[in-house]
């Protein structure tokens, strides 16, 4: 009896702190959607504040999606964000298990060089980048984002593929090895597949990196066809007026694939080890 | 048999550096380069309003940035900025993954949602911020009047003393997800048959977290921990869009700082000067880190 | 299963891309096929254009006449491009330190001085004295010439002047007891401030005046102390001592900022800029606002027609001319590492040709450059009436700003705007403010000029 109190109260705690959590985020994206479909008397009124628009209005919608281009923004976004995205995972992955599986010399050296690299700031690093991508033609190109992007979000993603590696068992490679597997075929057909949910983790930050950077996209893009999305949405920002209405209904329509996007991973982060099988 | 084993192992030491190459490439042409042209601008009277007048001033821009007035308080600011937003996300990112790491029905639309504010672009996060500690209709004044904690509209962002408070909740609000995640998908990974086994011996919830998960999931909060920290001091945008670092430079950190002053005046060998100093501390930073941590213990070095 | 995620993952990446090859092969291929095709003799020109100031009234207006500009010129493309106003100036230095400038941009003073000292862009004088334009342009543009030369030379075509003006928020002024009209014969600053305490009511969250505390407020305080002193100049007596050691200076200074210490401006105001102070004024949150004509398009958007008027600018109480720093909103310029020069100079000085400078200036709602564009009928009417006639005041007298100083960019942007902040926010005095300002640009004057 006393011990189905106790874990009643606990699943009562469990779902006040789960509400918390979800009304704190969402509030934000709330006040973002609210916005959009409020006209512009009310998105700058004085004094008077409503959660919901008194008078619901599609204007920005029709306004941001008819006379912008926001379609090929989003296209520019997801080309640029997949491929960089899977060449950091890529290199994630091979230099991640280098660092965690073999002993060599130079090794520290590499881990300072990455750790280096994420403490650049950007004033220091964006003219001399200019400079580099303009002698190499590459101003004004999808690919110097997809190169910017992969470099910057390689070091993270990298040594937190390590941190996952060190934690799966030596032990399961081995015995692949000794079933006749060579050492990269232990590692794809063994050890990747039991990482699985790490590998979605580690896609999800550098994607989301890659999607949400504004700054480098600015500077290297000029044409209006290669634009990115944030920097689609800072045209809503003008000099003598920020288009609130415009930007928050933009805003609103470009979080639809991400949030698709963590519905149909987050399975995957959940799916964590099946019966936990393969540990030691 | 002798002779294969050797060729394996000579296979085996170019290994890691044939793994480690295309990260290491990328990485060091991309930043390595711009950070090769810095260190000699630091060393350049280089300001390109007056572009007749570059020339070798030694270590005259490193020794500004001790008689700069601002930069103790500005320095001050990132402390505050990084301990208080590291700290919150960690705390409350934990906190996350732990409720995620129960059972509950929705799970998956529960999380795909909490997991949301990761995938904003910061500036765009900014701008709602903005929006929201706005003076005149702010939803948090309005929030805290509903509520009956204000009489009136209080200015949050045109405060000295409150103006960091406004992107600090933006920016905690924006890592918790990230925190989340990762320790998520690290306390996921933990067999299930050992705190299984640990629940039957009779360990309390507290018992198993601080005695099995935890030192589990050690290595992935030390590592995590490490790098958000360099990475919120030197990230500015939900700053730069809310305050601008002011009034005052009160909600100014060291490379916003540095960032308008030297887009401003265009004094690039100050400027970089400040960005290697930047880097400096961080350098000692990670140091100091790595060795209280006893990270290579932890098992990532 | 994992395989076959990468497998999808994989074509995916292939599709897209083959798909992005594809497209930019595709119009790469239509842009060298189409016009030339029917002359072998025509050449093909690519020009590119940047527009640091993009807004949805005057896109369409360079596109339009873009397009009007490439038919003239068989073979000549141009490619029109822009990027927020916020970060345009960063990315125009990155652009000139690499020397990768687009054939022609736009931009204001600063970028003006950011780029004419170091060759970066191209003299226009000749080009601009060639067209014959250039005797025609207006008082404004001859008075405020120092915003479009450097070193005595043309670097930058301007497009439109604005004046300030005070913008009212007209039932909240008849609320105080004023009627509009009577404001309008006697306006001068003292009845200026009268009316920004009159209309000041916390209480109800309305406060007399959009305060500029942020990026280049110090402009505004420097127009009242200028008008205050009777000095058309920042250093009047061509030493290094600025207005700001005017015996005066200190009264003046407590008085303008004391607007916002005393509370009749918002406390969020210290960090305004342009645009906050705007939508503060368009939201009822202020009863005034000091800006300049541009702002009407967002006023006759935002606001009802017959919530808000324009006063001018306010007068000397004395009769003394009326100081007042005015400018064009962004100027073209031709960037020197151009391939094309002269096609270059021909797309400027056609897109400022008279007919179709006006014609912008009407989708800027600017007054236009050259004289013989301002009787068209729609610059007399209106608000642009009001702009135009204070522009016309005999009695107005062109204020300077400072910019043989290399680093006057900087001290308004950023210095003066952090000292000021420190006073109005309480943790510095009043003297000690202006005596760090008095003494940085005594310093900056030795710097670049000498003693």
């Amino acid at each position: 009896m006393k011990v189905r109190q106790i874990r009643i109260l606990k699943r009562i705690g469990l779902w006040i702190l789960l509400l918390i959590f979800l009304v704190w985020t969402i509030f934000p994206l709330f006040w973002l959607v609210s916005t959009s479909f409020k006209g512009d008397k009310e998105i700058l009124s004085n004094n008077e504040l409503h959660f919901l628009p008194q008078q619901a209005t599609l204007q920005h919608y029709q306004n941001a999606f008819g006379k912008t281009h926001f379609g090929t923004y989003i296209s520019n976004s997801v080309k640029v964000t997949l491929i960089s995205s899977t060449f950091v995972l890529a290199a994630a992955i091979m230099g991640g298990y280098a660092l965690a599986r073999y002993q060599f010399k130079g090794k520290k050296t590499i881990m300072i060089v990455m750790l280096a690299s994420q403490m650049v700031p950007l004033i220091t690093a964006i003219i001399p980048m200019f400079v580099l991508y303009s002698k190499l033609q590459l101003i004004d190109t999808l690919a110097s984002l997809i190169i910017t992007y992969t470099a910057t979000n390689i070091p993270f993603c990298m040594i937190t593929m390590s941190s996952f590696f060190t934690r799966i068992p030596v032990s399961l490679e081995e015995a692949a090895q000794i079933d006749g597997c060579n050492r990269f075929q232990s590692v794809v057909r063994v050890v990747l597949p039991v990482m699985l949910p790490s590998i979605v983790a580690v896609f999800v930050f550098a994607f989301t990196g890659c999607w949400n950077e504004l700054f480098y996209s600015i500077m290297m893009i000029n044409s209006e066809k290669l634009r990115t999305i944030p920097a689609g949405l800072m045209n809503f920002v003008q000099k003598y007026d920020i288009d609130w209405g415009q930007m928050s209904a933009a805003a609103s329509v470009t979080l639809i694939p991400v949030v698709v996007l963590f519905f149909a991973v987050q399975k995957y982060i959940v799916a964590g080890l099946t019966a936990g099988s393969v540990k030691e | 048999m002798k002779k294969i084993k050797k060729a394996k192992r000579w296979d085996r030491k170019w290994e890691p550096y044939l793994l480690l190459s295309p990260a290491l490439l990328i990485v060091l042409v991309v930043m390595g380069y711009p950070l090769l042209y810095s260190v000699r601008l630091s060393f350049l009277n280089y300001n390109l309003m007056r572009p007749k007048d570059i020339y070798f001033t030694g270590f005259s821009n490193y020794i500004r940035i001790f008689q700069d007035p601002e930069i103790p308080k500005v320095m001050w600011n990132s402390v505050k900025w990084v301990v208080i937003v590291v700290a919150a996300q960690f705390l409350l990112g934990l906190m996350l993954a732990l409720l995620l790491n129960s059972k509950f029905r929705l799970k998956g639309l529960y999380q795909s949602v909490v997991f949301l504010p990761w995938a904003v672009s910061s500036y765009l996060i900014g701008l709602i911020f903005k929006f929201i500690f706005n003076e005149r209709n702010g939803l948090f004044n309005f929030v805290l009047q509903k509520l009956g904690f204000i009489d009136g509209p209080i200015s949050w962002l045109g405060d000295t003393g409150r103006s960091m408070i406004g992107p600090m909740i933006g920016m905690i609000w924006y890592g918790i997800p990230f925190f989340g995640i990762m320790i998520l998908a690290a306390l996921q990974s933990i067999s299930t048959d050992v705190i299984e086994s640990a629940r039957i011996d009779g360990a309390s919830a507290t018992g198993i977290f601080f005695r099995i998960m935890l030192p589990y999931i050690k290595p992935t909060i030390l590592t995590t921990l490490l790098l958000r920290v360099i990475w919120v001091f030197n990230s500015s945008d939900m700053l730069y869009v809310m305050t601008d670092g002011g009034p005052a430079y009160s909600s100014s950190t060291l490379p916003l700082y540095v960032f308008n002053q030297a887009f401003a005046s265009l004094d690039f060998g100050y400027g970089s000067a400040v960005g290697i100093f930047i880097m400096l501390l961080l350098t000692i930073y990670a140091l100091i880190y790595l060795k209280v941590t006893k990270y290579h213990e932890a098992g990532d070095f | 299963m994992l395989r076959r995620m990468l497998s999808c993952i994989l074509t995916v990446l292939l599709v897209i891309s083959l798909a992005a090859c594809s497209s930019q092969s595709g119009a790469s291929s239509t842009a060298e096929s189409s016009p030339g095709s029917s002359g072998a003799a025509v050449e093909e020109v690519t020009l590119t254009f940047l527009n640091v100031f993009p807004m949805d009234e005057t896109n369409p207006h360079f596109e339009k006449y873009i397009d009007l500009f490439e038919a003239e010129h068989p073979g000549v493309t141009v490619e029109y491009t822009t990027v927020p106003w916020d970060e345009a100036f960063k990315k125009v230095v990155a652009m000139s330190t690499s020397n990768t400038l687009p054939d022609v941009l736009t931009g204001d003073v600063s970028y003006l001085l950011a780029l004419a000292p170091d060759d970066k862009i191209l003299d226009l004088t000749d080009t601009w004295k060639a067209t014959g334009y250039y005797d025609d342009l207006c008082t404004a543009g001859v008075q405020s010439s120092d915003l479009f030369t450097y070193d005595g030379k043309v670097y930058a075509i301007p497009d439109g002047y604005g004046a300030q003006g005070i913008y009212v928020n007209v039932p909240m002024l008849e609320k105080a007891g004023y009627d509009i009209e009577e404001l309008r014969e006697n306006w001068t600053w003292d009845k200026y401030i009268e009316v920004i305490k009159a209309t000041n009511d916390p209480a109800n969250n309305v406060y007399g005046m959009a305060f500029r505390g942020g990026q280049n407020g110090f402009m505004r305080f420097y127009e009242y102390l200028c008008n205050k002193i009777g000095s058309d100049s920042m250093f009047p007596d061509g030493t290094n001592k600025s207005i700001l050691e005017h015996p005066d200076a200190l009264k003046h200074f407590q008085d303008f900022y004391g607007l916002y210490v005393d509370g009749y401006a918002p406390k969020d105001s210290i960090n305004w800029a342009f645009k906050e102070m705007v939508e503060g004024f368009v939201s009822g949150q202020t009863a005034t606002l000091n800006n300049s004509a541009e702002v009407t398009l967002t006023c006759s958007q935002r606001m009802e027609d017959d919530d808000w008027t324009v006063l001018p600018f306010p007068k000397n109480a004395d009769g003394s001319k009326t100081l007042m720093v005015w400018g064009h909103s962004a100027g073209m310029m031709v960037s020197a590492n151009s391939e094309h020069p002269d096609l270059a100079k021909e797309l400027v000085m056609y897109l400022s040709s008279p007919e179709v400078n006006s014609d912008y200036c009407k989708a800027l709602v600017a007054l236009p450059i050259y004289n013989q564009s301002l009787s068209d009928p729609f610059f007399q009417e209106g608000y642009l009436k009001g702009f135009a006639d204070t522009l016309m005041d005999p009695n107005l007298q062109y204020l300077t700003q400072p910019t043989e100083l290399t680093q006057w960019g900087y001290f308004i942007s950023e210095y003066a705007t952090g000292e000021c902040q420190k006073y109005m926010s309480g943790s510095q005095t009043a003297e000690q403010t202006l005596s760090n300002m008095a003494a940085w640009l005594s310093a900056e004057y030795d710097k670049d000029i000498g003693q």
